[in-house]
């Protein structure tokens, strides 16, 4: 299946949606490892990995937990450490 | 008197259209005329200041993630709510774009019929706001080079901060 993740802050870089290929049983916690691969391919002055570990994803409503189930065609945003306020 | 249940406005503005107006916020939970219950107004606000960890700013970017910022905004609200009382009034709005130094970069006006309710929530709202709120500064310095501020690990849950870093 495929996910659109959407990007902000430090990941805004990568363009303003990134497009992931997942195994049709993938949860939340699997968009990792496939979201390295593809952004080490852009490069970055930053921990790519570092960053992702990080990070939290989410939908417009909720932040997701880590074994929540993923849908083919999904738009998730992935949500780096925050600095509000 | 009756008990009648505080309201809540949450917002998130382009300033770069429009500042962010603390006085806005302040008349919010004022009231007006005889309509004005509340004893005891805090109102906070947050400004780019002109350096961070030694560097020399010139300004910061906001990004939000505007759904999920103006829902935990709400439930920041409500959660005070619970604890310092159903009748407080709140008004919160952060900014979305460009801010120059002395820039407003958030509102929190809280009203309450008694202060040490408005202070204690005041501090809870920015306090979670920086802990939980989808929003990321980018910082722009003086020799032209911008970063991303380090910001605060969210949890999965909502409701819990342990890891983070200001």
């Amino acid at each position: 299946m495929h996910i659109t993740l959407q990007t902000f802050g430090a990941f805004r870089q990568f363009g303003q949606n990134i497009r992931l290929e997942l195994s049709d049983d993938a949860k939340v916690a699997d968009l990792r490892s496939p979201l390295i691969a593809a952004l080490a391919e852009f490069g970055a002055n930053f921990d790519i990995a570092g960053l992702v570990g990080s990070s939290r994803f989410a939908t417009e409503t909720e932040i997701l937990e880590e074994d929540a189930i993923l849908h083919n065609g999904n738009l998730i945003t992935i949500l780096p450490p925050v600095s509000g306020g | 008197m009756q008990f009648e249940a505080g309201k809540i406005f949450v917002d998130v503005l382009d300033v770069t259209q429009q500042p962010l107006d603390a006085m806005a916020g302040l008349a919010y939970v004022t009231g007006q005329g005889l309509a004005v219950r509340n004893g005891a107004e805090n109102l906070f606000v947050g400004t780019v200041r002109n350096h961070n960890l030694g560097k020399k700013v010139l300004g910061i970017s906001y990004d939000v993630f505007i759904p999920l910022a103006k829902q935990s905004f709400l439930e920041i609200c409500q959660e005070a709510q619970a604890k310092w009382g159903e009748e407080l009034d709140f008004y919160v709005v952060h900014a979305q774009g460009k801010l120059d130094i002395g820039g407003v970069s958030i509102v929190i006006a809280v009203g309450s019929p008694h202060r040490d309710e408005a202070f204690k929530a005041s501090r809870y709202v920015i306090e979670e706001i920086k802990h939980r709120s989808p929003v990321w500064k980018l910082e722009h310095y003086e020799d032209g080079d911008s970063e991303w501020s380090k910001g605060c690990e969210l949890c999965s849950s909502n409701h819990k901060h342990e890891a983070h870093v200001i």
